[in-house]
């Protein structure tokens, strides 16, 4: 597909455009390390470094698992009645809109810097961002589909797991927000406290301005984001065989595999 | 199944839809209802269903006196209410599983259901990817598998959206299943014709408020082919029809802006 070679050419441009400014000496070699310097630090670091890479990836993945596992039952809940409704909206459209790095200080002060205290901060992000979206998604369904599962039968639980979950899943895009948004709170949580990650690589690296270790650990964070970005692309992609080809599936912006 | 309506009245605010609409329906009857449009047919095929509430009067079916919404009843819309998440097959086994019926035997039943109805080779198609006619014969297929009891078959401008063609064939098809399988249909549509040639039965509405102004008793046996649709006798009956609508229908002068 043409689509994917433009991408691979946007990430050549990019090493390129890198290579070019730290090559040609523009900045100082601190500001900007090349990207020779960067595997450098790899070679020197690496089994610190897969150990770090392998702590944040399983901590942002749990915390993602979770926080969506939390959220679909959140939106779930806020689309049964009005009361829960009326009972989770207010938490859910508060917590959401705080930034979550703000509560790491009371994060450590309740739990100490452990990974419950992290994996907490992750989950309760995620969870916020999915029941919004899963929400949305119930409460936008179709009514007619709604109708048609009642005279045919369905009791309210059927309804929710044959008809309407399986219905908005091409349209949960907030689990690929809530995935980066887990990455990104990761990296921020483990700042405080957790030593042996990729944040705390970062901390380390700072003490002594070892900025390509930085940039290595950037990178990494940014590798993983986009794989598990691409994983939940493809298994959305798979439960979605049903759909209609979208717009952008007619410009052939999206692959899709169809039956016939 | 007896449907009994009495005295149903329903108004948004101030704005009156029904007023007084009383019939009854006869088990294994299928009736047709003909009003000019905004006329409350929609909103009264939603009372009985239990979709809405009536704001006076009540439905009962078999004596039973009707609320909420149940699997007694079955909505057939203008739009398509399949799901789309589903094969052909998963759609029309779907009110069989939760009739409770065994994989085994819901399976058999919905691929000769659909092999009788031409549909066979689009078993595994997904909705989107059958054409507005099959989507229909489809729902309709969905709608009339179920049997034991056989639920009241509600239909609101069901082949609405269909070319004349696939529209007449559909009739036929629809003529054949309830022949096959009796139920009661209560049959809304805008077209006379359908009307005359589907129906035992014709209530005409008159404007908004709607109530029932006037009821024709069809006598074509049944089976009915294609040779009544153009017969005397079919539009003999369409022509007295569309004089007993053109009667309910108030004076231009009367007429309120729409």
């Amino acid at each position: 597909m043409k689509a994917r070679w433009f991408g691979v050419l946007t990430t050549m441009g990019l090493l390129i455009l890198w290579i070019a400014i730290s090559g040609l000496r523009l900045t100082p070699e601190l500001f900007l390390p090349s990207p020779a310097r960067v595997i450098g630090s790899l070679w020197i670091n690496w089994p610190d470094i897969v150990y770090d890479t392998a702590a944040t990836g399983g901590r942002a993945l749990l915390g993602f698992a979770a926080g969506s596992m939390l959220g679909l039952g959140l939106g779930v809940l806020m689309s049964w009645n009005r009361l829960w409704f009326g009972f989770l909206d207010v938490v859910v459209e508060s917590v959401r809109p705080v930034p979550a790095v703000a509560a790491i200080p009371f994060m450590i002060l309740w739990l100490g810097p452990t990974l419950l205290a992290q994996l907490l901060l992750i989950t309760l992000s995620c969870g916020c961002v999915v029941a919004v979206d899963v929400y949305i998604a119930i409460t936008t369904v179709n009514p007619l589909m709604v109708r048609a599962a009642q005279c045919l039968g369905a009791s309210r639980s059927a309804l929710y797991r044959e008809v309407l979950l399986p219905i908005i899943v091409p349209r949960l895009s907030g689990l690929r927000i809530a995935a980066a948004l887990s990455f990104a709170i990761t990296v921020a949580a483990e700042f405080a406290g957790a030593q042996w990650s990729l944040g705390g690589l970062i901390m380390r690296a700072r003490r002594s301005l070892d900025t390509e270790t930085i940039m290595l650990a950037m990178l990494i964070v940014g590798v993983l984001a986009r794989a598990t970005d691409l994983t939940i692309r493809s298994i959305l992609r798979r439960l979605s065989r049903w759909a209609e080809p979208t717009t952008l599936a007619l410009y052939g912006l999206e692959r899709r595999e169809h039956l016939s | 199944m007896q449907l009994r309506i009495s005295h149903l009245s329903k108004s948004f605010q101030a704005n009156a839809i029904l007023s007084d609409v009383s019939f009854e329906t006869n088990d294994t009857e299928f009736v047709a209802i003909v009003g000019p449009s905004g006329c409350g047919k929609t909103t009264m095929l939603s009372i009985i269903a239990g979709f809405e509430n009536a704001t006076s009067g009540s439905v009962s079916l078999d004596g039973r006196l009707l609320s909420s919404a149940g699997s007694d009843r079955l909505m057939i819309f203008q739009d398509s209410a399949l799901f789309p998440h589903l094969t052909t097959r998963e759609n029309i086994e779907f009110g069989l599983k939760h009739k409770g019926m065994t994989s085994h035997h819901r399976r058999q039943l919905a691929c000769s259901a659909l092999d009788a109805v031409g549909l066979g080779p689009f078993l595994h198609y997904f909705p989107f990817q059958l054409s507005g006619g099959m989507r229909k014969l489809v729902e309709i297929v969905r709608a009339t598998i179920l049997t034991n009891p056989a639920p009241l078959l509600l239909c609101d401008e069901a082949l609405g959206q269909l070319d004349a063609l696939t529209r007449a064939h559909t009739q036929d098809v629809i003529q054949r299943l309830w022949m096959e399988s009796p139920r009661t249909v209560l049959w809304v549509t805008h077209d006379l014709e359908e009307a005359c040639y589907c129906a035992d039965r014709i209530i005409v509405m008159s404007p908004r408020p709607g109530t029932v102004t006037a009821e024709l008793t069809i006598p074509f046996p049944r089976p009915r082919d294609s040779m009544l649709r153009t017969s005397v006798e079919l539009q003999v009956l369409r022509r007295r029809l569309f004089d007993l609508l053109d009667a309910a229908e108030p004076d231009e002068s009367e007429r309120r802006p729409a």
